[in-house]
């Protein structure tokens, strides 16, 4: 039986134990936000007075629902070519074939390098002297003239997949495995055939799972930024036109942080609409 | 049953052949990309449609090290992510622990919190933490750098952390203590070793993402503090990407050793951030 | 206990809130007046002997000569004890591409260690940063010594109250070679007037540059250019209009000029709403609209996505400095069928390169930096950026240039004529801007 000082002592050495972590997260993040906030409705260059132009400038830009259209479209697509892509890598891997062991760690290389030097390796094996465009050129005889994969919509919904679909793959394939088996067994004892167990047993079952990692996938697709940068061309995504107001000089930093804001919203809004379906009981 | 349905059937029934050619895809677009940047950072003339280049040559890495000062620029990349690794793992043991041994009101809302520096894309933030850091003269310093990457790795530390303080087991605490341990003993030779696996792991995936870190090192970097991530960016704006390519291969080779290094110890799924609860 | 938890996090965050709103004003500028008596100023002849470096016609070798230079050495006396002399600055390259880089690192920067004992901290950067970053600078404790920029970062540095030393004609004594430096060059730069603050260290040219692999009859002027684009459709390469690189105003810009004045005779800019109306610049510009449809698409956006399509043999021709080209294809990053040559209406200059001095560094490092400047404009190096890089120099030295360059690249005096100075800010302006929406297909 603890006295009660002894609790309250006991308490006050958790929170000094919590202290470091909270005033990391305080002071490296929740601040930096808290100042960006304020930025935003500063005018450009001073620091002190209060105005809403810069949402209302971006805003009304025709250009501004072009930017967050796409950027949308971008995360979209690869959160669901990902998924696609991982349900199916998930289902295969899951068998053990030979080599597997390779292949789980192959699904981790995508996260493990900087993304810029992903992004590279992709321009240049994408390009149009690129081995892919190569290898259909010479292989595939309908094809003529070099297919440009680089700085189009569909390229970069692949780099966007390549990059980002580990966090899908991840949390499916240790849904997937830590399925009971006895619920698929009692479904094909039932007379259900393969793709019928798979239908109605197996993926609603792991579906949390490729939902939870699939948020991670549109999150991360969604603030891309190292990507767009250097590969997305004619095409700029919101963290680049961020990062654009910052590059003029003077830099329009309170722009900028109007803009950053307005993701971050978006972001939100979306995630609490996408955790919404989440919590709903699946049918 | 229709045409189509039984071409499908026959398809399908080549499982075998279709699985194997399906991993052979998945693996080489994942390889070749790097492959390629391999190729070009040891090409000479490599000019036109060809499938390798015509000549092999080490100036692009001689280059690299001469004119682009990479060997500096490693060494800073080193010496920011060892600051980051121990600043974060220095915030991460405590938290850890309370986060792992103690009952917290709101535990739940208290560890989302802490994830979301990782879960909203650090360019939103960054913007704040430069304009911080201006007024506080921590831009191109390396503790500056390093404390901007702490935002990033601080939370991985505390997640894996509080999962290996979870873990540890009262009974093999008061099993010590039976057998007449004092608590110094008992750190020294019973919890340190059960909880070092856990702080290696936590140590190993803060500096690959201090190492990797790529926009908040943008916002707050000068000259004294270029980082690899920073200068191959700069690179690829600069033209030469043969040069690009050879800084790459350099920037990427210890992501990949450590991967395979520790592919044994770690589940790498922990590597992916796949926490429960998101 | 939940809603005690919210409770707190929400005053947290009201509280940081007010913490961030009341920002700490910029920190006030202290002015600090130094005084410093300068008492004799003495001037010696002095012998030195220069290594110089020459090629021998014919062949690629290089051979160094000793040469025995007669120098006039400024030595400013001063009564007070002075700090020591400065031996270690920091130079940052805000201007050199993927070449020059090498050329500073390799050449300039041993150079300078080994005939001025100054040790050299050689750092790349880009204009937005290194502005940004003197802007946080505190008064005297700057730590770029000396900057190597583009012509448009003067202006932009003056126009954000950044300080500048005035290098002519003011410290001319210090500085003798500036005195070789083109007037024209060092009063105005792109249309706008630095006073001086600049010392010219080189000049760049654009010039067509064309694959000979594909094209073996290149244009002679724009108009032949534009007249023959269908030949070159889908490989022509042209940068974005809104790419950071020069390229991006200077090649729609060059294009405008064969078409429309835009300046007067007396060199001046022609205000831009009146050139709008004029029925020359409604013509140019649908002339260019057109032109961008034949390039190469989608437009890359910086010079190094075009040298990659010029690599893969899908570019053939374009239009860039002709110093990064020349030394690409004997570095080997270019093809060996790279060629360059003339337009004859008018090619625009190139990022020429100019050495500026912040007024916000320590004192003492003042005095070193001009001698490194006078270092880099003398003849030795300046001949040097010719010979190696095909670059042309800052100062006025044709006739001291080995004849064996001009193989390769035209005489200054054959190129002059069409060397086309950006005169026209306000067109440069609206090309950086509204480029994007109206010439990008």
């Amino acid at each position: 039986m603890l006295k009660r000082g002894s609790k309250a002592r006991s308490a006050l050495f958790t929170l000094l134990m919590l202290l470091p972590g909270l005033a990391g997260f305080f002071g490296l993040f929740f601040y930096p936000m808290m100042v960006t906030v304020v930025r935003s409705f500063r005018p450009e260059g001073e620091l002190v007075g209060w105005t809403g132009e810069h949402y209302v400038k971006f805003l009304s830009e025709p250009r501004a629902r072009d930017v967050i259209v796409l950027t949308f479209v971008l995360s979209i697509s690869a959160t669901l070519c990902s998924i696609l892509f991982s349900v199916v890598l998930c289902l295969v891997l899951r068998r053990k074939p030979r080599g597997h062991r390779f292949f789980r760690l192959t699904m981790l290389i995508p996260r493990v390098v900087p993304g810029l030097i992903g992004a590279l390796g992709l321009l240049l094996l994408l390009g149009s002297r690129g081995w892919v465009n190569l290898f259909l050129i010479q292989f595939i005889p309908l094809v003529e003239e070099p297919i440009r994969f680089n700085y189009t919509i569909p390229g970069l919904i692949l780099f966007y997949t390549w990059l980002y679909f580990p966090f899908t793959a991840v949390t499916t394939l240790s849904t997937l495995e830590s399925l009971d088996p006895a619920i698929e067994e009692a479904a094909d004892v039932a007379g259900a055939n393969r793709w019928q167990v798979l239908r109605h047993v197996v993926i609603p079952l792991i579906m949390p799972g490729i939902l939870a990692g699939s948020v991670l996938t549109f999150m991360a697709a969604f603030g891309a930024f190292s990507i767009p940068l250097i590969a997305g061309g004619n095409y700029r995504p919101l963290s680049v036109e961020i990062y654009k107001q910052i590059n003029f000089t003077p830099a329009r930093w309170s722009a900028a942080s109007a803009r950053a804001m307005i993701m971050a919203a978006l972001q939100v809004a979306f995630l609490t609409f996408y955790m919404r379906i989440l919590r709903r009981p699946s049918a | 049953m229709t045409l189509l349905r039984q071409y499908l059937r026959a398809i399908l029934s080549a499982r075998k052949l279709l699985i194997t050619t399906f991993l052979l895809c998945f693996g080489l677009m994942i390889y070749l990309p790097f492959l390629m940047i391999a190729f070009r950072s040891v090409g000479k003339g490599w000019f036109g449609r060809l499938w390798l280049p015509p000549e092999l040559t080490l100036e692009w890495y001689r280059w690299a090290i001469e004119v682009t000062n990479i060997v500096d620029i490693t060494k800073n990349t080193l010496i920011i992510a060892v600051l980051a690794v121990t600043m974060a793992t220095l915030v991460g043991i405590p938290s850890g622990w309370a986060f792992g041994r103690r009952k917290i009101p709101g535990k739940e809302l208290l560890m989302s919190m802490i994830l979301l520096p990782r879960m909203i894309p650090p360019i939103a933030y960054a913007l704040g933490v430069a304009q911080v850091f201006y007024r506080l003269h921590l831009i191109n310093t390396h503790f500056g750098v390093a404390l901007a990457h702490v935002a990033v790795c601080a939370p991985y530390a505390i997640l894996v952390l509080s999962a290996t303080f979870e873990g540890l087991d009262e009974r093999v605490l008061e099993a010590a203590s039976v057998c007449g341990a004092n608590p110094v003993r008992t750190f020294f030779h019973v919890i340190l070793p059960l909880i070092l696996p856990g702080i290696l792991s936590s140590m190993i995936f803060t500096f690959t993402t201090s190492y990797n870190e790529f926009t908040l090192t943008l916002m707050t970097y000068g000259k004294d503090t270029t980082t690899l991530p920073v200068r191959t960016y700069l690179a690829i704006g600069e033209g030469y990407w043969e040069v690009t390519s050879a800084m790459s291969i350099i920037l990427v080779i210890p992501s990949i050793i450590v991967l395979f290094m520790i592919q044994r110890q770690v589940a790498p799924e922990k590597l992916v951030g796949g926490f429960k609860g998101v | 206990m939940r809603n005690k938890m919210l409770t707190v996090v929400g005053l947290l965050v009201a509280l940081s809130l007010a913490l961030s709103a009341c920002a700490t004003p910029t920190p006030e500028v202290i002015e600090k007046v130094i005084t410093k008596e300068v008492e004799k100023v003495v001037t010696q002849v002095v012998k030195e002997t220069v290594k110089e470096t020459v090629i021998v016609e014919g062949t690629p070798e290089v051979v160094e000569k000793e040469v025995t230079k007669v120098v006039e050495k400024v030595i400013t006396a001063t009564p007070e004890p002075v700090a020591e002399r400065p031996t270690e600055i920091t130079i940052i390259d805000t201007n050199s591409g993927a070449n020059f880089q090498w050329y500073w690192q390799q050449q300039v920067v041993p150079s300078i260690e080994e005939q001025l004992g100054v040790k050299v901290n050689y750092v790349v950067s880009n204009e937005a940063e290194v502005l940004e970053r003197m802007k946080a600078w505190e008064p005297g404790q700057g730590d770029s010594h000396l900057l190597f920029v583009k012509p448009g970062t003067i202006p932009k540095a003056l126009g954000e109250n950044l300080e500048l030393e005035t290098l002519y004609p003011d410290k001319m004594d210090v500085i003798p070679n500036i005195d070789k430096c083109p007037k024209a060059y060092l009063e105005t730069v792109l249309g706008d007037n630095i006073d001086g603050k600049g010392a010219l260290y080189w000049r760049s040219q654009y010039a067509l540059i064309y694959n000979s692999e594909y094209i073996k009859d290149p244009p002679t002027s724009w108009k032949e250019f534009y007249d023959r684009r269908e030949e070159w459709k889908g490989h022509i390469g042209i940068v974005r209009p809104d790419a950071k690189s020069g390229s991006s105003y200077r090649i729609p810009y060059s294009f405008l000029n064969a078409y429309v004045d835009m300046v007067d005779e007396e060199g001046k800019a022609i205000p831009f709403d009146e050139l709008k109306e004029t029925a020359e610049w409604q013509d140019a510009w649908a002339k260019l609209q057109d032109f961008y449809t034949y390039a190469k698409q989608p437009l890359p956006a910086e010079p190094p996505n075009m040298f990659e399509d010029f690599n893969a043999g899908d570019t053939w021709i374009s239009f860039y400095a002709m110093d990064y080209a020349l030394w690409s294809r004997h570095q080997g990053t270019m093809p060996p069928t790279i060629k360059s040559s003339f337009l004859s209406e008018g090619m625009a200059a190139g990022s020429d390169g100019y050495l500026i001095v912040p007024a916000g560094i320590p004192e003492e490092y003042k005095p070193v930096i001009y001698d490194v400047i006078n270092f880099l404009l003398s003849d030795d190096q300046q001949i040097r950026l010719i010979t190696t890089m095909w670059q042309y120099t800052g100062t006025d030295i044709w006739d001291k240039v080995p004849g064996v360059v001009w193989d390769t690249i035209p005489a200054w005096e054959d190129m002059e004529p069409a060397r086309l100075r950006i005169g026209n800010s306000e067109v440069k302006s609206y090309i950086q801007e509204f480029g994007a929406e109206e010439l990008v297909p």
